[in-house]
């Protein structure tokens, strides 16, 4: 007979209606959700406790719905994918192969798929394979203007020269890079006494951190501002609206008013290194006098371990305004047969 | 218990491994591969490629990492040149035996000068291949996994010891656990921080399988 040794993680949160993680740095092996706003509200017919444990199928779980009446709980499997999900963000998976129909030339451009059921504005994708568009492939980008089943915007691309007219294929990246910061494709950069950059994928550079360019001559015309590859540069300030107004930006203190325009390559261009913003320490005198943390160069490790809870009136992550407990725990012993 | 301590030393280590393999995939500069046939982008590693991370490391001052191995009277040798250090997959060993000029590690003059990862040279890189080098999956024009080749100077990067100390290893003998002194725990623990220390030093150099 041996003490049994367990450690327990609990706590609360308010749904906001999107999913929530719980990072759980000691690991997890069964997880309880209780949404008191369910359970002590009048009504029937929502989730107000659930359960999950190492055996159990991923985004599934067990759900005791409220009945009417007596408000007496009502036990049931929850719904696939609408459950607990297993999360380490060290694990770098992309999403399935998906195919697309085409990429306009509009501005931003926009991609044009029926595959759209696994995505969220704000998410990343990557792009390839496509028979036209050719400079996208391999990158990385975030998403917005998402139309159910018809397509999505590519934000902070720079408008293209010529649309891909067929057929592609991309796959949704659900994660970035754990170590903080990371390096960025570079999208579009203005002439301006103080550069505005746009980045492909949402970035969170802060101010005061410094950073070198990577913009390599690829053709006569692209990547075009040469005279920017290889400096290092201090971010002097993040989120100001580029020319078409979107803000996944830095600005940084490099005058580029006299150099070449940035034109980002064509469809026909040769293969490419693409321009890249390297992250690289951190200007600690700039980041005091703009009010920033003077740490946030600091490379750092985000990964985490932890359980996803899925959003839904019959979903352990509950709808919007929920409040919501957890208690979660490891076991000394796991045995699956 | 001295088996177990190995093992957990080897876990130790691969650990450090991969996470400084993760931190570089995520913050060093990068240069994809064009100079191979296979037709996607990056391309496989080709001698152009390998050549012009070299030129662009020396450009920048970075000191080379191994030092030259000398020529000796011995048959099928060559001299190795001093070399910047590049760590990648073992899945390229194929496609590195047929990149022109490659030398085996068994052609080196001098068994004493090999490392025990390393699979060869090209011109001024000495390669070292590990099963859990980096890849980024399907980042390739075509879809195809990208493998994530560093190539280094002197002092590139580093290893930041936190609190003080590397790691420890921890042992806890079973009159801890319980009456009965049935369980004993061993484990490690290690804080430290992988960290480029000069960005200009060292390069991803990215590339597909021929």
């Amino acid at each position: 007979m041996s003490v049994v040794f367990s450690g327990t993680n609990q706590g609360r949160f308010t749904a906001d209606g999107t999913f929530v993680t719980i990072q759980l740095r000691s690991g997890i092996d069964w997880v309880l959700i209780k949404n008191e706003t369910v359970s002590y509200a009048a009504g029937a017919g929502a989730g107000a406790e659930f359960y999950w444990q190492r055996g159990m199928a991923q985004g599934r779980g067990t759900i005791y719905t409220k009945t009417a009446v007596t408000g007496a709980l009502a036990v049931a499997q929850i719904a696939a994918n609408a459950g607990f999900y297993l999360v380490d963000s060290s694990v770098n998976l992309p999403g399935a192969s998906l195919a697309l129909t085409g990429i306009t030339a509009g501005n931003p451009p926009v991609v044009n798929t029926a595959n759209t059921s696994s995505l969220s504005n704000g998410d990343i994708v990557r792009i390839f394979s496509t028979v036209g568009a050719l400079q996208l492939g391999g990158l990385d980008f975030t998403i917005d203007t998402l139309t159910p089943g018809v397509s999505f915007a590519l934000p902070f691309m720079a408008q293209i020269a010529n649309a891909n007219p067929g057929a592609g294929t991309f796959r949704r990246i659900p994660y970035n890079p754990y170590f903080y910061p990371s390096s960025r494709y570079i999208t579009k950069v203005s002439q301006a006494t103080q550069a505005i950059v746009s980045l492909s994928v949402i970035h969170s550079y802060t101010v005061g951190q410094v950073v070198r360019f990577i913009v390599p001559p690829i053709t006569a015309a692209a990547y075009g501002m040469t005279e920017l590859n290889g400096l290092q540069a201090t971010i002097v300030a993040i989120r100001q609206a580029d020319a078409d107004g979107k803000f996944n930006t830095i600005t940084v203190d490099v005058d580029t008013t006299g150099f070449t325009a940035f034109a980002f390559p064509l469809t026909t261009a040769p293969g490419f290194t693409p321009a890249q913003v390297v992250p690289m320490g951190e200007n600690t005198a700039t980041a005091l006098n703009l009010g920033a943390n003077i740490l946030g160069g600091a490379t750092l490790n985000d990964a985490f371990i932890g359980i996803q809870l899925t959003a839904g009136a019959n979903s352990p992550g509950g709808v919007a305004n929920d409040v919501i407990y957890y208690l979660a725990g490891t076991s000394f012993d796991v045995d699956n047969e | 218990m001295n088996e177990t301590a190995q093992l957990l030393g080897l876990s130790l280590r691969m650990t450090e491994d991969q996470l400084t393999r993760d931190m570089l995939a995520a913050t060093a500069s990068m240069y994809n591969c064009t100079g191979g046939n296979n037709g996607d982008l990056p391309t496989d590693l080709s001698l152009s490629d390998i050549d012009e991370v070299t030129s662009a490391l020396l450009t920048n001052d970075a000191w080379m990492l191994l030092d030259t191995i000398g020529g000796e009277d011995k048959f099928g040798t060559g001299p190795v040149r001093d070399a910047y250090l590049a760590l990648g997959h073992t899945k390229l060993s194929k496609d590195l035996n047929n990149i022109n000029g490659f030398i085996s590690k068994w052609n080196y003059p001098n068994d004493n000068r090999v490392l025990r990862s390393e699979w060869g040279s090209v011109n001024n890189v000495r390669f070292m291949l590990s099963s859990v080098a980096s890849i980024s999956p399907n980042a390739s024009a075509l879809g195809n996994d990208v493998y994530n080749v560093f190539v280094q100077g002197m002092e590139a990067l580093a290893c930041v010891e936190q609190d003080n100390y590397s790691a420890r290893f921890l042992y806890r003998p079973p009159v801890f656990s319980d009456p009965l002194f049935q369980n004993v725990t061993i484990g490690y623990v290690f804080a430290e921080v992988p960290r480029i220390l000069n960005d200009l030093w060292i390069t991803n150099m990215r590339c597909t399988l021929r």
